[in-house]
Formats: structure tokens, sequence, C-alpha cells
């Protein structure tokens, strides 16, 4: 599996990578958001007021990334609110830059994400 | 809505995840370990599941059990079908969302709706307060500094303290607690102030989960009753900054919790 469904990846000038995703995750589940081959899995789980990031260390080196698993505020308001969050991920020796936003639909018990991540080469 | 529910064995969970994730594009509800294992939980939301011979294959040797069944396609149904969110608390409270389950006899049923406010109990800053609030004696009153949808001071009111103040500096968050405290039938004084610019209602004990720079604020105003205070919200960086900040108060740490990489003070005073 070199890719997730739905994700959209591109090579950037000078050899960095570029992943994206847009995608409804239920209240409670955990689904993967990102994925940079060989680098790194981002995982989103939204409950109530609290979003739940992890990163799977998909390298052989070490991995950090900014938040180290705290779970984050999930102030994402039943209406238009979205809620933003910047990260950084280094995996594999590489360095990602991490934007995700996420809005609640909770009339479907859902939030909408969307997420990027810009890896340098 | 077709659901199928893995059992694989708890030390491998986070291997089979890494097969699995990428092809359950919804994702998985995780059920708390039982015995060793853990039971994942997949539906069929935006697009089918993979077939039982697939799922097999990528949960390999880890997998003990896999059903597959029809279930409603209404979350909320499903909800209270596999994701209960209800959280017991120091074996007292169970907090949880008016979609879950109620408390079980001999717990205090705290519901919280959480509208757009924090302070659900979803939050590991506010299942540390409310795990310390349990463990003091409900005698005086109590201000909830921060009070999000109001779990707190709904829980305090219930736990026996009186009165109950809560404040937040979001209206919206002080119409979800008082909306809230009426819904569990408890008494609770919900208004807006500023704790940047305004001190907080004086109470006996004060639990102020905030972030760590409001924390100096409210130390500074902290009212001659407050004999107790539960600190939370506190990254692991800022702890000893935020003991400082309460300290010419004359309060000391007297126990701490971590959990999730935030931090939770109990204090007293000297």
């Amino acid at each position: 599996m070199t890719d997730l469904p739905g994700q959209i990846s591109s090579v950037l000038p000078g050899g960095g990578l570029a992943v994206s995703c847009a995608k409804p995750v239920e209240e409670g589940a955990r689904a993967a958001l990102l994925l940079a081959p060989g680098l790194f899995r981002l995982d989103a789980c939204p409950r109530e007021d609290t979003l739940k990031l992890q990163v799977r260390n998909l390298s052989d080196g070490p991995c950090r990334w900014s938040e180290g698993g705290r779970p984050l505020v999930l102030a994402v308001s039943d209406g238009p609110g979205v809620s933003a969050h910047t990260l950084w991920i280094d995996a594999g020796g590489r360095h990602a830059d991490v934007l995700i936003s996420a809005t609640r639909d909770v009339q479907r018990g859902i939030i909408h994400f969307v997420a990027q991540a810009e890896v340098s080469q | 809505m077709r659901r199928v529910v893995l059992r694989v064995r708890e030390e491998a969970v986070e291997d089979v995840l890494d097969k699995l994730l990428p092809r359950l594009v919804d994702g998985v509800h995780e059920r708390a370990p039982v015995r060793g294992s853990v039971e994942l939980v997949a539906h069929a939301l935006t697009v089918p599941l993979p077939s039982i011979e697939e799922l097999e294959a990528l949960a390999g040797r880890a997998l003990i059990a896999l059903e597959e069944d029809d279930v409603s396609d209404d979350w909320r149904e499903r909800r209270l079908l596999d994701a209960g969110g209800g959280v017991v608390i120091a074996g007292r409270l169970w907090v949880r969302s008016p979609l879950d389950p109620p408390a079980a006899d001999g717990l205090l049923d705290i519901a919280v709706e959480r509208s757009d406010a924090f302070g659900t109990g979803a939050h590991p800053t506010t299942r540390m307060c409310l795990d310390m609030l349990c463990g003091l004696d409900p005698r005086g009153g109590f201000a909830d500094l921060g009070c999000g949808a109001g779990a707190l001071a709904i829980a305090a009111a219930k736990l026996g303290f009186t009165p109950v103040h809560a404040v937040d500096y979001d209206e919206s968050s002080v119409v979800a607690a008082r909306e809230n405290a009426r819904a569990g039938g408890v008494e609770v004084d919900a208004h807006v102030i500023d704790l940047i610019a305004t001190a907080g209602p004086a109470a006996r004990v004060v639990a102020a989960n905030v972030p760590d720079f409001v924390h100096a604020r409210v130390a500074e105003r902290l009212p001659d009753e407050a004999e107790v205070v539960i600190a939370s919200g506190i990254g692991p960086d800022a702890r000893d900054e935020v003991c400082a900040c309460y300290s010419p108060s004359g309060l000391e740490p007297r126990a701490e919790l971590e959990e999730g990489g935030w931090v939770a003070l109990l204090l007293e005073r000297r």
C-alpha cells in the first residue's frame, strides 16, 4: 500500500512531497488522514471536544512530532466553525509541515477533515 | 449498514491497524481492551467494506474472531451500540453525552451536551479535574473557571458542593453550561467573565481548566476564600511555572496527575 484511498499525492519541485485528503470521520472513529509512504501515517480520532491525533512511524529512523501524542482541543462548532491545527512531523530524516482543519456536522455525527502535509526532500 | 467487528490480540492492535486503516476508509472504533483483546468496529459509512476474506488476511494471526452484521443507518443508534462515549471517573461519576446510556446504579450521572463548547469530559484535562474533585470534601462553594460546557460545575453540584459558580469568557459556553445544569437538575450560577481582566467568583474550591497564561491571571486575583485549587490545562513544560503563580497565595501542590501529555495539579493552602 503506497497511498490512501482518496489521498492526493504530488511530487514537489525540488523533490519534496505534498499529500492531502478531505474526508468525513464519524465521532469516536479513528481514521487515517494522511500517509507519507515510508515515513509516517497520521490518524485522527475526534470525540466530543477532543481531537486525538496519532502518528505512526513508517520509517526506519526515529520519529518526532510537535504534539507528541497530546490530545488537542477540537473546538469545532455545530455551525460553520472550523477548527484549524498546525503541527510538524519529523520521520526518516525528513520534515513535514501539516495543516488540519475540521468542521463538525452535528446532525450526522461526523467531522469533516481537510488535511495536508508538505514533506521536505 | 454493514458492520464488521474484528477482535484482535491487544499487543498486536497497532500492527493490525497498519494493515486495516489504509483499507477501512471510514476508520474504526476501538473498544477498550478486555482480557488481552481489542475489538475494532468498522462500518460501511461512505464506501463498502472489504470482504471477510480480505479482512482476515489483513488482520493475520492477530485475529481472534470476526463477526459481520447489519446495523442501523442512524449514527446515534450505532453510537450506543459501538462507541459509547461515557467514562467512569473515580468510580463515582459517569460522564457522558446525552446520546450515551445513563449511569448505572451507584454512579452520579453527568450528561453534557457539548454544543460548541469545550469541557465535556472527553478531554484528559477535564477528566483529571473530575478525578481530583471526587477526592475532595464537598464542603462549601465551588467555582469552575473556564467552565466550557459545564462538566466540572455539574459534577461539583451533584457531589454536594453549594453554591456552584461557572464562568467562561465565551458566551456560548456559558449558555451550554447553564442548559446542561438545568437538564441535570442542579443549580449552577453560570455567567460570562473574562478571567484575564476580572476575578472569578469566590469559593472554597476553585477549578481552573485553562491555558497556562490564564493561570497567572487567575492566581493574581484568587479570592481569600479559596482553600483548594484544581489547576488543569497545563502543558508539561509549564508545570513549574504554574506552581510558581499560585505559590504567593500560599498554595502548594498536594497531588498531581498526568495524562496524554497534560498535567493537573491539586493545590492547597499551606
